[in-house]
């Protein structure tokens, strides 16, 4: 099995994100434990696993949100924790509960947002306008206030604030919870399309059907460790006797790579 | 588990301490001021029922505004509204919940200052217990008619400001109210020369001293006259009060209980849907901004930290809790300033001892103003990011120069709150220009130095999932904050004396001005030394 990891962290160099023996420990146990692994321009890479395996952790870690215990994450081959401002200029982020300020409007926090990673202000409003325009609703709603937001449309305008400033990485902590099916397909286009014109994703996800639908990789998480990494076609040989890819659901794969019954 | 407890544990008395600590400093100035009252005679007598009087004010005054500007919040928007409204929790319960619950967290102007006051008197006049008993009877009362009182003018004002058309309208009456407030305590609280000259005149009217039926006079249309003057009655053996105010003592909290049951809990009623909809004040309500257009931003201000701090001084805006808390210390402001004003200050010019110990008092009153404003409002400043740091600390903003621009906006704004009075009351008390020089200096290093010290401390040690500022400034980070302004006040204020008796003397001032300005430029260094380090390592948790 770490011979299929070495060899699936092989095929996608130069990366544009790369994690380097990445530990991160609270109050002694270990989150994430010497994890390992890297995404290629044009790349979306599913992280998948059981609650508390480290999903969260290893995101909130290549957005700086944590520092490492030890290890290294290079974003676009800049340290992230050596040179934090050159590095997360080329990073956008989109976290498990995206809350935004709550006493401004959509459009203001998404100017803030703009105004943070540097966008030009000409052009920024058009910019937002065609963006907001991909989520249906979202438009008629970015001059209220965000504290009238639901869950899902705050996802959607977390999205597009990643999106803004045209960023090389996007990182998503789980990027379709409380969308409808049509944003979530919208979602989904969108992360294709930005691959597509050669940005790489890190998506951390428990939607499995999202995961088959959008990742060209997928890493499985176990105790903060890399417990197995490839596409989904060679991970389906790996969970069936005979080797054969359609063997296996994704269910029936993510329980068997999970290690449980 | 048990650390984190004990941690907790060990904050809550260091708060204790500190309350206690304000406390013995008030009853030993309230016992010896009494005490040298009660060495006057009969102008001391009466000056006694003033001190008695404009106390009882003050604390009705300062509880009842606390009072609304927090009930303001808790009666209709506190996060637990909803999940209540849901409960099988009847109306008039709800509302007496609240009121009980706001009373509770504002009535410590009536513990801080009504405790030492009434334990100094017993003691300057010798007290037994029955005078103890009957002085904690009618503080009792008069807790009653000031959480009644609050209840119901909370209702009233929720009920006005329902539907409030513009934060021009609650910015009005909000003024309004400040200015009233004001008014009442210049004209009706605070002595002037005249008021002086009458109480130590001679005269004995109808069996009672005439000062002391001039001070009754004075006070008799305010509802804390009846406590005032059975408190001095008990104590002096004085022939203060009447029959009628007697009676007014203990009818005053009943009807005032019987108006909070009935117009409050109505007004409450009416108002609480309305506003529990919506925690926009100016019906922005689920689909508009506060002005209802497509808003630019920033404004006003330039580039990443320009936006980050117009962000703040936004949200400041379009909070109406921040609004009634910053109106609340607003409010202590005027009240000060309205005594600088009032009080015959320039009488005190000839003596330097007074002088010395009135700017003592002036620099302390300036410092206490800087802590609690900054207690509120810089203090909180990193942890408010709130949920949404994420959005900061994913950002390519350097969070040192944030921080850097944060304390020049916070310095400057508690600069502006602060020094015009500060300084003005220092004009009232001397005119040497050295002196004056000396304090202005000092008072910018106070500024300074308060606003990095609680900065420092807020953005070291931030609580992201806390998002009243109360309960952030109560944090342990906020103790040490607290003790932290609090010694560093207390020294400032002992080089203003020092320099106030150094020009008395016509000695140089330069001393006491390096002494302060060794003390914060240590400060502010090891401020801003914790601040890098801590901002280093922060992690969003």
């Amino acid at each position: 099995m770490e011979d299929e990891v070495r060899a699936g962290a092989a095929e996608v160099a130069p990366p544009l994100l790369a994690l380097e023996r990445l530990s991160k420990r609270f109050a002694g146990r270990a989150a994430v434990d010497d994890l390992s692994l890297a995404v290629a321009p044009g790349e979306i890479y599913g992280l998948i696993g059981p609650n508390g395996s480290g999903k969260t952790t290893t995101v909130k870690l290549v957005s700086g949100l944590y520092r490492p215990t030890a290890g290294r994450v290079l974003i676009d081959g800049i340290d992230l924790h050596a040179e934090p401002e050159r590095a997360k200029r080329r990073l956008g982020y989109v976290p498990d509960e995206p809350f935004a300020y709550e006493r401004m409007s959509g459009r203001e926090f998404l100017h803030l947002v703009g105004e943070l990673w540097g966008v030009p202000v000409a052009g920024r409003g058009t910019r937002i306008d065609t963006l907001a325009a991909t989520f249906s609703g979202l438009p008629s709603i970015l001059d209220g206030q965000v504290d009238t937001y639901s869950r899902g449309n705050r996802q959607k305008l977390a999205l597009v604030a990643a999106l803004l400033h045209a960023p090389r990485l996007l990182v998503i902590d789980e990027p379709i919870v409380g969308l409808d099916p049509e944003s979530a397909i919208r979602a989904r286009e969108l992360l294709r399309a930005f691959a597509a014109d050669g940005g790489a994703v890190l998506v951390c996800t428990h939607t499995l059907s999202f995961a088959e639908a959008v990742c060209h990789r997928v890493g499985l998480l176990r105790d903060g460790r890399l417990a197995a990494e490839g596409d989904l076609d060679a991970l389906r040989r790996r969970a069936t006797p005979d080797g054969s890819p359609e063997g296996a659901s994704l269910e029936e794969l993510y329980l068997h790579l999970a290690g449980r019954p | 588990m048990r650390g984190a407890t004990a941690a907790r544990l060990l904050v809550a008395a260091g708060f204790v301490g500190v309350f206690a600590l304000v406390m013995a400093g008030e009853y030993l100035v309230f016992r010896r001021g009494l005490g040298a009252l009660r060495g006057l005679g009969l102008p001391g007598l009466a000056l006694s029922l003033y001190f008695l009087e404009s106390v009882l004010v003050l604390i009705f005054l300062v509880s009842l505004v606390s009072y609304v500007a927090s009930g303001l919040w808790i009666f209709y928007r506190a996060a637990d509204t909803g999940f209540l409204l849901a409960a099988p929790l009847p109306l008039p319960g709800l509302f007496a919940l609240r009121a009980v619950q706001t009373f509770l967290l504002t009535s410590w102007p009536l513990a801080i200052v009504g405790g030492p006051a009434l334990a100094a008197l017993g003691v300057a006049h010798g007290g037994d217990a029955v005078f103890y008993a009957a002085g904690l009877l009618h503080l009792a009362l008069f807790a009653v008619l000031v959480g009644a009182t609050g209840a119901c003018l909370t209702a009233v004002a929720g009920s006005a400001l329902r539907r409030a058309p513009t934060r021009l309208a609650v910015g009005a009456v909000t003024a309004a109210l400040l200015a009233v407030f004001a008014v009442a305590i210049g004209r009706g609280v605070i002595p002037s020369a005249a008021d002086f000259h009458t109480i130590f005149e001679p005269g004995i009217l109808n069996g009672k001293p005439s000062s002391i039926k001039f001070i009754e006079a004075k006070f008799a249309l305010w509802p804390t006259h009846p406590y005032a003057a059975a408190l001095h009655a008990a104590a002096t053996g004085s022939r203060a009060g009447s029959s009628t105010s007697r009676a007014a003592a203990g009818l005053l909290p009943l009807l005032g209980l019987a108006a909070a049951g009935t117009l409050g809990l109505a007004l409450y009623r009416r108002a609480l849907p309305a506003i529990a909809e919506s925690f926009v004040l100016s019906g922005g309500g689920a689909g508009g901004t506060a002005s209802g257009r497509r808003a630019r931003f920033p404004r006003w201000l330039a580039g990443p930290l320009g936006a980050l701090v117009e962000r703040d001084v936004l949200a400041l805006v379009r909070n109406p809790h921040e609004w009634s808390r910053a109106a609340f210390l607003g409010f202590l402001l005027v009240l000060y300033t309205s005594f600088l004003f009032v009080a015959p200050l320039g009488e005190v010019a000839d003596r330097p001892a007074a002088v010395a110990r009135l700017l003592l008092l002036n620099v302390l009153a300036a410092g206490y103003f800087l802590t609690a404003f900054g207690l509120r409002f810089v203090f909180p400043s990193t942890s408010l990011e709130g949920r949404a740091a994420w959005v900061l600390f994913s950002s390519p903003v350097s969070l040192r120069r944030l921080f850097l621009a944060k304390l020049g906006v916070y310095t400057g704004l508690l600069a502006v709150a602060v020094l015009p009075i500060a300084l003005a009351g220092t004009f009232r008390l001397t005119g040497d220009p050295r002196l004056l020089a000396a304090t202005a200096a000092l008072l910018l290093l106070l500024v300074l130095t308060t606003a990095t010290l609680l900065l420092a401390l807020g953005a070291a040690w931030p609580n992201f999932r806390e998002p009243n500022p109360e309960s952030l400034s109560t944090s342990g980070s906020g103790l040490a904050g607290t003790l932290a302004c609090l010694g560093y006040v207390a020294v400032v204020g002992w080089c203003a004396r020092g320099a106030a008796l150094a020009v008395a003397t016509g000695s140089t001032v330069t001393p006491w001005v390096l002494l302060a300005g060794v003390v914060s430029a240590g400060l502010v260094a090891a401020a801003l030394v914790l601040a890098a380090w801590r901002l280093r390592t922060l992690e969003v948790v």
